[in-house]
């Protein structure tokens, strides 16, 4: 029957994998041998021609051409969609410009200090919407929605603080402490229970989270749900600003800043931060556009202006590179390193003229941390 | 360890998820599509070489593949759930496409520079030659039987992902690969015969 043949033949197949010879593989079917030994003869043959070498150095240019013709659909993508919800946005903006207008001019700058349960809350988080709304490019929204989720996680980090309780908080962070129903979200004691709503997904350490719940007189938010961020959010904060001056008879409290538990892969804590009491972090990633002194590296904006280039930036670049958050919630570079670079058909030039190549300093690397290898910049693609 | 980030997740290489590559791929994570392109570039590429000599060709319709796939995905056409099996069924159709053009256009290949082939020791000459042969019968099986010899063989593959690459069962690749293998062992014959 054919059938059988064809079994006989897989089961020959198998047996030479596993190291078995021709003939003593043949030896367990004398009567189909003169038929199978050709078989497995050309199959051998056939074998020899796979395992070609990848061709790494053309492996390596057209992996960063990839990356950048990704970059280019999802910037092409983007348009469109503003455009979309432009209106929608510009009637909601005039609504709100004409209410703050007939109130108050004083009540949004007295709103500034306001934390959830304030009766000036509403305005303040209302301002920061026209804000927004009043933002067209992604950069500059980028840094505004970092700074805004700087304040809540700063909001939540006061409520705390204060003991003050049955306050709802939404806020976004890493998870940096998972431990039975206590959590840590970038410093912030998280209560969980069964009644949190979680993900379906696995929530990991340095996962970032938006955590909707209850503060509780006992230093905890009560978390009623926790969810994964959504790709295209601002890069969470990883600490309340001044999360050092937490009460200390706070059982709950933090009297030290928070140096996240990151995996590797993930934001590196440096131990010799250089830039004052900021913690610095080190990412990895590939940029993707160079405005004003603002890159944009895996969807990310960052600051560039003090920056010393190690190597030849391009669009599509792979770089490695270590800053801090300022007090506005922008990450500061301090030191980048080209790892590869992009083709040299996309080599660019910053906005102030100059190339993007420092020669003063390329290459006098020195003090700084090691990058560490393979370290991915984990940050939510930004897809808006 | 180098970790690649999709819906939140930063999810370290080894533990490739797949389901959260196709996620991250459909929003142009730029770090997701990197790890799929490092993962998968090298099989994808070996493949096309089992299928065509020509080195720079073999690079262009690598590079092709991974170019649909951004393509495919952001028109709701990419891989659903088996991105390995979707990365080499593509393959396989602009291979056959690029051969399609080729047999249209015939071009002529080079001999082998005369001097060279004098120059190198007997034994290299012998394999050489078994290569050639080997690459001509080949060159006259039908692309299903090229597509399941390449896959079986040049990548290795287990029954089931030859299946699952060729949409097919996996009794049908049992079948496929008895002939497949039944006519290179003739088409060899009949190429040394010629050259005799």
């Amino acid at each position: 029957m054919k059938m059988n043949e064809y079994d006989i033949l897989e089961e020959c197949l198998k047996a030479l994998d596993n190291g078995q010879t021709v003939e003593s593989v043949l030896a367990r079917y004398p009567d189909r041998a003169r038929e199978l030994r050709p078989l497995l003869n050309t199959a051998i043959r056939a074998g020899t021609l796979g395992g070609v070498p990848v061709p790494e150095q053309f492996q390596k240019r057209d992996r960063n051409r990839l990356i950048r013709r990704a970059a280019e659909m999802r910037e092409s993508k983007r348009p469109a969609r503003r455009m979309i919800l432009l209106f929608p946005r510009l009637a909601v903006l005039l609504g709100v410009i004409g209410a703050l207008i007939l109130s108050s001019t004083g009540l949004v700058s007295a709103s500034g200090s306001s934390i959830p349960g304030d009766q000036l809350y509403p305005v303040k988080r209302t301002w920061e919407g026209v804000r927004l709304l009043f933002v067209f490019t992604s950069q500059e929204r980028e840094i505004l929605q970092s700074q805004y989720e700087q304040e809540r996680l700063n909001e939540a980090d006061e409520l705390l603080n204060m003991g003050r309780s049955s306050t709802r908080v939404t806020f976004s962070g890493v998870v940096t402490q998972q431990q039975d129903g206590s959590w840590k979200v970038s410093g912030i004691p998280v209560s969980v229970s069964n009644s949190t709503t979680l993900p379906k997904g696995t929530i990991t350490d340095s996962a970032p989270v938006v955590v909707t719940g209850i503060t509780r007189s006992n230093g905890v938010v009560e978390a009623q749900e926790i969810q994964l961020l959504q790709p295209g959010a601002p890069l969470p904060p990883f600490e309340p600003e001044g999360s050092g001056e937490r009460d200390s008879s706070n059982p709950a409290s933090m009297s030290t800043p928070i140096t996240p538990a990151m995996p590797t892969g993930s934001p590196m804590p440096q131990p010799s931060a250089p830039q004052d009491q900021h913690s610095s972090y080190e990412f990895s990633g590939i940029v993707e556009s160079m405005q004003n002194n603002v890159w944009t590296i895996n969807g990310q904006s960052v600051r560039m202006d003090q920056a010393r280039v190690n190597g030849d930036a391009q669009i599509g670049s792979s770089v490695k590179f270590q800053g801090y958050y300022d007090t506005n919630g922008e990450f500061i570079v301090y030191e980048l390193d080209v790892t590869s670079s992009g083709d040299s058909s996309s080599s660019r030039r910053n906005d102030n003229g100059g190339s993007l190549v420092s020669p003063t300093r390329a290459g006098d690397k020195g003090g700084g941390e090691t990058p560490k290898p393979g370290d991915g910049m984990p940050t939510p693609e930004s897809g808006d | 360890m180098a970790c690649y980030y999709s819906q939140g997740i930063a999810i370290p290489m080894q533990n490739f998820d797949e389901q959260q590559a196709l996620d991250g791929l459909r929003e142009l994570n730029s770090h997701v599509i990197g790890v799929i392109y490092d993962r998968y570039f090298p099989e994808v590429y070996r493949y096309v070489r089992y299928r065509l000599t020509d080195e720079q060709v073999a690079e262009d319709v690598a590079s092709d593949v991974f170019v649909r796939l951004l393509e495919a995905s952001q028109k709701g056409r990419g891989p659903q759930s088996n991105l390995k099996a979707w990365l080499l069924s593509t393959t396989s159709h602009i291979v056959a496409d690029h051969l399609r053009r080729s047999y249209r256009r015939p071009t002529e290949t080079l001999p082998e520079n005369l001097l060279d082939m004098a120059s190198i020791p007997h034994d290299e000459f012998e394999r050489r030659e078994q290569t050639r042969e080997f690459r001509k019968a080949y060159a006259e099986l039908t692309p299903e039987q090229q597509d399941v010899l390449a896959l079986r063989f040049g990548q290795g593959y287990s029954l089931e992902e030859t299946a699952s690459v060729l949409k097919k069962k996996i009794n049908a690749v049992k079948a496929l690969q008895f002939r497949a293998l039944a006519a290179l062992q003739r088409n060899i014959g009949e190429v040394a015969n010629e050259n005799e």
